[in-house]
């Protein structure tokens, strides 16, 4: 129905698709740019851009928090290739290094995200949760994540891929996304 | 790239994880195979997950988008198209939509299906509310109202659209279609356009549409699932608006 409304151009709609979504998707774009103005002008974009072309989410192929996400990572990553984000993406840089054992199971579980994505999260081999972590949060290809992590590139595709299968199956076994592929 | 190396890409692609020429060539492969768009779904769908709900972005973020929505909210409908006759084939039609035609096409799409697919917990039944929403404006005076039939009459519809732009059909007695099918709504306008005005679905019912403009009639075809940016397919109903 939010859908809907949005396409005929219903102000209430968006704002209610805002007030639930906003938060995961300023956090997305906030954690891949650092910079806080950045993530500002993505959340501002994405929820904008529903809103002149509503057509673009088809909710026969996921949910409007994939859609919004989807579109956030999206214009994060583009930005972090570019010259606007060159600066920040080098800081991170940095950082990818000192923090090769980050652990996005304890991120999620820091966010107090729900106990379900913490267990399903436990099912990853370190290796797995590594890979995905830098491509999906840190916003690299997968060439500069085996580039990073010293492997290469064919095990970090397989890793993610695989990784992702994981995750799906056991958030399937949870009950929190279906299991079709 | 082969298939195989492309297949070997998808979860990379749903993260983000190619370079461009990569995706460019991803994204050829998802337009001729539903399979890997689903997977590049589903993986995408795990990702949602991973981001979690963190602190909500400064108020005034909402207060800029706020001010564009106030600036000017863009007219309702699909862009313009140009009805194209094909020589070739005298009693069939190419019809030649924009480029924004196909996307503007999903509005029905997005109507039908929001309500199992949002996560909203106060959502109402949307095929209450847009089956009430039909008879209100099927009842509304300055409604005006079209009857659309088969060349056969075997097949029938109804539609309806108000001033305001706003428009139902009502398709429930067309035979249901495979699901790599669907039915698509066209507006037949005074000056020879004819414009998507979207995608009802393989099973339609009642389906709400928008469109401005003068129209005359109704014409539903026949596409693929996705909707089709040119038909060439026979109007499988017609209805002059009266």
């Amino acid at each position: 129905m939010l859908a809907m409304a949005i396409a005929r151009y219903e102000h209430g709609a968006l704002a209610e698709t805002y007030k639930r979504h906003a938060g995961a998707v300023y956090a997305l774009a906030h954690r891949l740019l650092i910079e806080q103005s950045l993530a500002e002008d993505v959340v501002q974009e994405v929820f904008l851009r529903l809103w002149n072309d509503p057509t673009r989410f088809d909710p026969g192929r996921g949910t409007m928090r994939s859609y919004l996400l989807t579109q956030t990572h999206g214009r994060s990553v583009d930005l972090l290739r570019s010259n606007t984000a060159r600066r920040a993406r080098e800081q991170r840089q940095a950082r990818a290094t000192a923090e090769s054992e980050y652990d996005l199971e304890l991120e999620v579980w820091d966010l107090a995200t729900s106990d379900q994505v913490r267990r399903s999260l436990e099912v990853l081999p370190a290796s797995e949760r590594r890979a995905i972590n830098l491509a999906y949060f840190g916003g690299y290809t997968y060439r500069e994540v085996a580039a990073l992590l010293g492997e290469a590139e064919g095990t970090v595709k397989t890793r993610i891929r695989a990784g992702l299968r994981r995750l799906r199956s056991a958030l399937s076994d949870a009950g929190l996304t279906t299991e079709d592929h | 790239m082969a298939n195989h190396e492309i297949e070997g890409l998808l979860a990379v692609y749903a993260l983000d994880a190619v370079s461009d020429d990569e995706r460019r060539q991803v994204e050829e492969y998802l337009e001729r195979n539903p399979r890997a768009r689903a997977e590049v779904e589903s993986y995408r769908e795990v990702a949602a997950h991973l981001a979690f709900g963190g602190a909500s972005p400064p108020s005034d973020v909402w207060d800029r988008i706020a001010a564009e929505l106030d600036s000017g909210v863009p007219a309702p409908g699909p862009a313009l198209s140009r009805v194209m006759s094909d020589g070739s084939r005298p009693r069939r039609r190419v019809w030649l939509l924009s480029a924004g035609a196909v996307a503007a096409a999903a509005i029905g799409a997005v109507a039908i299906t929001l309500a199992v697919t949002d996560d909203s917990p106060d959502s109402r039944d949307p095929n209450s509310a847009i089956e009430q929403a039909y008879g209100e404006a099927w009842a509304d005076p300055d409604g005006r109202r079209a009857a659309l039939a088969s060349p056969d009459g075997t097949m029938n519809a109804e539609a309806v659209i108000l001033p305001d732009g706003r428009g139902f059909v009502s398709a429930g007695a067309l035979p249901p279609l495979d699901r790599s099918e669907t039915y698509q709504l066209w507006g037949v306008f005074g000056d020879g356009d004819i414009i998507s005005l979207g995608i009802v679905g393989e099973r339609p019912g009642i389906e709400p549409f928008t469109a401005r403009g003068d129209i005359d009639a109704f014409v539903i075809t026949k596409e693929r699932a996705s909707g089709v940016v040119s038909s060439t397919n026979e109007p499988l109903l017609i209805g002059a608006l009266g």
